[in-house]
């Protein structure tokens, strides 16, 4: 099933390290501004509306402008 | 002792001093910043000779990391806390009780909440392992208790990844999260003590690990019964505590002078549960209108429409209260414990690996 997780810019490492750690190598992950809770019904349109094409390359395959495929390849894997 | 199949390596140091073994293991992040002992091959041997669970035994897997949880490992971090090696049936316990999914080990690990892991021991074995249920329960100056909880600790770094800014989110922390250990002071309670409540019988002992925030004292100094327990109610549920926004299990830590008024007042374990949950609530209608949304948003199952009123519970029901007896005497000092969200307060028998429990650590020693 297509899948694309929402994660929160300080918890990019955790996903990675999480979703690796449970053998989702591609799972495809987009970045969010943090919080979330409590933000406005206008502010949180205008974050949904700026990861949309995001969303739509995660969950068809899309890959990037550097032809790398769009998740968890795109963040930084650098803890042990 | 024959360790041939477990899965931690060997290091070899040309220069073992302690300086260096703990320079290497800061760099690396096996510590929880505070020097560790060393654990050699000869050390972690002896440890494993208090658990009849041969080395390479798996007892789940930690999150947030998932790594397969080896009681071999478990020796490992043992042993860097400083534990005695008695003390292990007790920290193999927890760490059984910690990977048990009610826990929710992986929220408990990763979120940004402030919460740690908080071991109650109760039972013949909190005794002969001296574990301090008396004053300063909470703070310095006991060995088991501080390297059983730091034993713990250790373990969620270094096998479930807890990595402050990585595997472990926390905004805050609280100073508990580098030991949490405490027993209940069943010799100084008038009431069943905890486990004999979970259905266990006296003679055995056993582990219960609480997801929670820092102790939360609860000061009353008027003696009188219902005070003391209205005291208690409404300390559980005041603004900032996790109680007020998120579904959990709290453990209440009764002082022995409170449960001692308590007890004459005609309360009991299951009197005063009751009495908190009646009592430990709030009218939404005074909060604002963000936070009243948030709460009825995340804390749902605990939220009654009363006389067209919303009204929060501390939990959904009043059996998912926890109550202990500990701390010395002489105070009117009795604490809250603040759960974390999902997490429930789960209960171990310290036992054999066939189930069996033990009456003392001896039985396990090999």
């Amino acid at each position: 099933m297509p899948t694309v997780t929402f994660v929160g810019t300080p918890f990019l490492a955790l996903a990675n390290y999480e979703s690796r750690a449970l053998g989702f190598y591609d799972l495809s992950i987009v970045e969010v501004s943090y919080p979330i809770t409590g933000v406005a019904k206008e502010e949180a349109r205008r974050r949904a509306t700026a990861v949309f094409d995001k969303v739509v390359q995660g969950l068809f395959g899309v890959s990037n402008e550097a032809g790398q495929p769009v998740g968890a390849g795109q963040v930084e894997w650098n803890v042990r | 002792m024959n360790l041939e199949g477990v899965s931690a390596k060997l290091i070899d140091l040309e220069d073992d001093s302690l300086e260096t073994v703990n320079h290497l293991f800061c760099q690396r992040k096996w510590t929880d910043g505070l020097p560790i002992v060393p654990p050699t091959e000869t050390r972690v041997a002896a440890m494993l000779r208090c658990t009849d669970l041969p080395a390479g035994t798996i007892l789940g897997k930690m999150a947030p990391r998932w790594r397969p949880c080896d009681v071999h490992h478990v020796a490992i971090n043992a042993v860097m806390a400083g534990c005695r090696p008695e003390y292990l049936p007790v920290v193999q316990a927890a760490v059984q009780a910690m990977l048990d999914p009610l826990f929710n080990l992986n929220g408990v690990q990763a979120t940004t909440n402030p919460c740690g892991v908080m071991i109650v021991v109760n039972g013949p074995v909190a005794r002969e392992l001296n574990v301090n249920c008396g004053f300063n329960l909470f703070g310095q100056g006991w060995q088991a208790n501080a390297t059983v909880g730091r034993a713990i600790r250790l373990c969620m770094i270094n096998i479930g990844g807890g990595l402050p800014g990585v595997g472990d989110m926390s905004t805050l922390g609280n100073p508990g999260k580098y030991s949490g250990c405490i027993a209940e002071n069943e010799s100084a309670s008038p009431w069943t003590a905890y486990h004999v409540e979970k259905g266990f019988d006296p003679s055995v002992s056993t582990v219960t690990v609480i997801g929670t925030a820092a102790p939360q004292n609860v000061i009353d100094m008027s003696g009188d019964p219902t005070a003391i327990a209205e005291s208690l109610a409404r300390a559980m549920i005041v603004s900032g505590s996790n109680c007020m926004y998120i579904e959990g299990e709290p453990m209440v830590v009764v002082g022995p002078v409170h449960a001692r008024h308590l007890s004459r007042g005609g309360f009991d374990k299951a009197a005063l549960r009751q009495y908190l949950w009646e009592h430990g609530k709030v009218e939404l209608g005074g909060l604002h209108e963000v936070s009243r949304n948030i709460i009825k948003s995340w804390k749902k199952r605990s939220v009654k429409v009363e006389d067209g009123r919303d009204v929060l519970y501390v939990t959904e029901r009043p059996e998912q209260i926890g109550i202990v007896v500990a701390g010395g005497e002489g105070g009117p000092h009795s604490a809250v414990l603040a759960p974390f969200n999902g997490t429930h307060l789960v209960t171990r028998p310290i036992a054999r690996s066939d189930g069996t429990p033990v009456h003392s650590v001896q039985e396990l020693m090999h």
